[in-house]
């Protein structure tokens, strides 16, 4: 299958219609039913190729252009790993949104960016807590990762006299 | 300026220079056909949204959008949300309370991703709500309660140019 009839996505032609923004017709084809039933019925490989056959149309029209997004679309909606290597190629088809809505999948489907931060110094906060009914431990140690040296400190609710010495930050509780 | 040679059934696409008020470059397309089968669904919208809560005025035009009617006098479509977020800050719009919204100040509909997926003018008010003059994507002007359209109305915000 190369091709779809879009008389068969009478849903996503009017969310088409009505879409002012790329993103506004990504996020209502992807939970359309008609999109989904597509994807669980077709291979990546033959989303891919509807996706394709669209994008090389030297006439490009309308109905065109909606098969291209249905594809991309549908095609998003299988795994990340089946469908990586194939998206960015499609940036390339010229219909006006493909390049937004193909940024937006690869966004909503990625990972968070990590990145390792290398840290000078690792102050060790010493927290004396406040003895409480409900238990005898009266100190925790937390170490605390800054990704610069610590500037402001701000003294905790129940908590006062900061004091410090090199990288070590106490907080005593306060007497009431 | 050169006409493309189009083939049959291509569109015919094109964009104009509209520009913020400090002269930034605002990002637009105009297509020039809208073929029958989205001619015949912007008519099939009647049934769905209807009086007394949406009146549709005006014919289906791909020309422009619904920002392109807010911020751009109906000469084009503007479809990237940065652009409306450039205009609100270039042409110095104010944001202004629910409460004191009035005729001509500007609605604008934010995703839950923050895209500025709709806008429109304040045209009056209908049982204490704004009542909104929007163009709906390819389709036909509609005048509106703010609700009552295919967008997302749970976050609207109202503007308005005070100079």
């Amino acid at each position: 299958m190369t091709e779809l009839d879009v008389n068969y996505f009478s849903e996503s032609a009017e969310w088409f219609l009505n879409a002012n923004t790329p993103s506004y017709l990504y996020n209502h084809l992807k939970i359309l039913g008609e999109v989904e039933n597509l994807a669980n019925k077709s291979t990546h490989q033959e989303l891919f190729n509807i996706c394709k056959k669209a994008s090389e149309k030297k006439d490009k029209n309308y109905d065109s252009e909606l098969v291209f997004y249905i594809g991309l679309i549908a095609l998003s909606l299988k795994p990340y790993s089946e469908f990586s290597k194939y998206v960015e190629s499609l940036k390339t088809s010229n219909y006006k949104w493909a390049s937004t809505i193909i940024s937006l999948i690869i966004s909503n489907h990625q990972p968070v960016t990590t990145a390792t931060i290398k840290v000078e110094s690792k102050p060790k906060i010493k927290r004396l807590e406040k003895k409480s009914k409900d238990t005898d431990d009266s100190t925790t140690e937390q170490t605390m990762h800054f990704k610069s040296n610590p500037i402001v400190y701000k003294t905790e609710e129940g908590f006062s006299n900061i004091t410090t010495s090199d990288n070590t930050i106490n907080l005593e509780p306060n007497g009431d | 300026m050169a006409s493309k040679i189009l083939l049959p059934g291509e569109r015919q696409r094109s964009e104009i220079v509209i520009q913020t008020r400090i002269g930034s470059p605002i990002s637009n397309v105009q297509e020039h056909d809208l073929p029958p089968r989205y001619l015949k669904l912007a008519e099939e919208l009647d049934k769905k949204y209807h009086e007394p809560f949406v009146l549709f005025v005006n014919n289906p035009s791909p020309y422009y959008n619904c920002h392109g009617l807010t911020f751009g006098s109906r000469r084009s479509a503007i479809s990237d949300p940065q652009e409306i977020l450039k205009i609100l800050e270039e042409d110095d719009y104010t944001l202004v309370e629910d409460k004191d919204v009035q005729k001509g100040d500007i609605i604008v509909y934010f995703g839950n991703d923050g895209d500025a997926e709709h806008s429109g003018l304040v045209i009056g008010e209908r049982n204490g709500l704004p009542l909104i003059l929007s163009k709906w994507g390819y389709g036909k002007e509609a005048v509106h309660t703010f609700s009552m359209c295919p967008y997302d109305s749970s976050t609207v915000r109202y503007y308005r140019i005070l100079k």
